[in-house]
């Protein structure tokens, strides 16, 4: 057994210590989902990512193994952000804001942080859990809790839509 | 570069900076608050059951129902066998300290 499943099963197991090991090993790559998923709000990504490894410290006991750790962080993650979204009405995720993007400014020079901003929250969410993570389809859709062909299309759309702002947009 | 390959790139490294000491602070109150919460609740459902019971009057009955079984086991079984190991024990006692 390897040192990661280790720490996951003595996790699971209520040893705190252990569950400081997980959360060294995935900090880095949470807060960086979450920064992206806030719009690089650091401090709200930060609160998050912390709220989500309390959850799921919590819930470690419901943790199965079944499926990569990481992937099960990443849904209660993508679960939280979607309630403080909610919650704080951050941003529409309907496709109300269609439009406001880079249109209104046209001198804009966009990167890919700031080209990614402007894409709806799943389309966000999907392709960097897809591209930048590399995580399967079938698992990105279990962590978005959503149908694979859902997060297919949501992939498609948003390279779709990234593509043209890009060019659009290039110096 | 085309988007693939930008959306290919991996995410920007993020430093600690204390952050997984903070979960792990964070978590170990949260465990201690809930370990006081659920004592705490314990012991205000148990605090009738102490207040109107009365403990003290049974552990006086029992006290007083054992106590005459108990001293006789005493003088029927163990009362002669132990007299004679005090008795040489203090015989001995010298020898003892000797040692």
């Amino acid at each position: 057994m390897n040192d990661a499943a280790s720490a996951e099963r003595r996790a699971a197991a209520g040893d705190v210590a252990a569950f400081g090991l997980l959360v060294r090993q995935h900090q880095s790559s949470l807060r960086g989902y979450l920064r992206r998923l806030t719009r690089g709000n650091h401090a709200l990504a930060d609160d998050l990512a912390q709220e989500t490894f309390l959850e799921a410290y919590r819930k470690m006991a419901q943790f199965q193994g079944q499926g990569s750790f990481a992937g099960w962080l990443y849904a209660i993650a993508w679960s939280r952000f979607l309630m403080e979204t909610r919650k704080r009405k951050l941003e529409p995720l309907d496709d109300a804001d269609e439009g406001s993007g880079p249109q209104s400014d046209p001198h804009l020079k966009l990167d890919l942080e700031k080209a990614l901003a402007m894409l709806r929250p799943p389309e966000r969410s999907a392709l960097t859990l897809c591209f930048a993570l590399g995580m399967p389809h079938e698992e990105a859709a279990q962590v978005m809790n959503l149908p694979l062909g859902t997060l297919k299309s949501h992939v498609a759309r948003g390279r779709a839509k990234l593509k043209t702002l890009l060019k659009d947009h290039a110096p | 570069m085309n988007t693939d390959d930008l959306l290919n790139q991996p995410l920007e490294s993020v430093r600690d900076d204390g952050f997984s000491v903070g979960v792990v602070r964070r978590l170990c109150k949260a465990e201690q608050r809930m370990r006081f919460i659920i004592w705490g609740l314990l012991a205000l459902g148990l605090a009738p059951f102490f207040a109107v019971l009365p403990f003290l009057d049974i552990g006086l009955d029992m006290g007083i129902a054992l106590t005459p079984q108990t001293t006789q086991f005493l003088n029927n079984q163990v009362a002669y066998p132990l007299g004679v190991l005090v008795a040489l024990f203090w015989v001995w006692k010298p020898r003892f300290s000797r040692l």
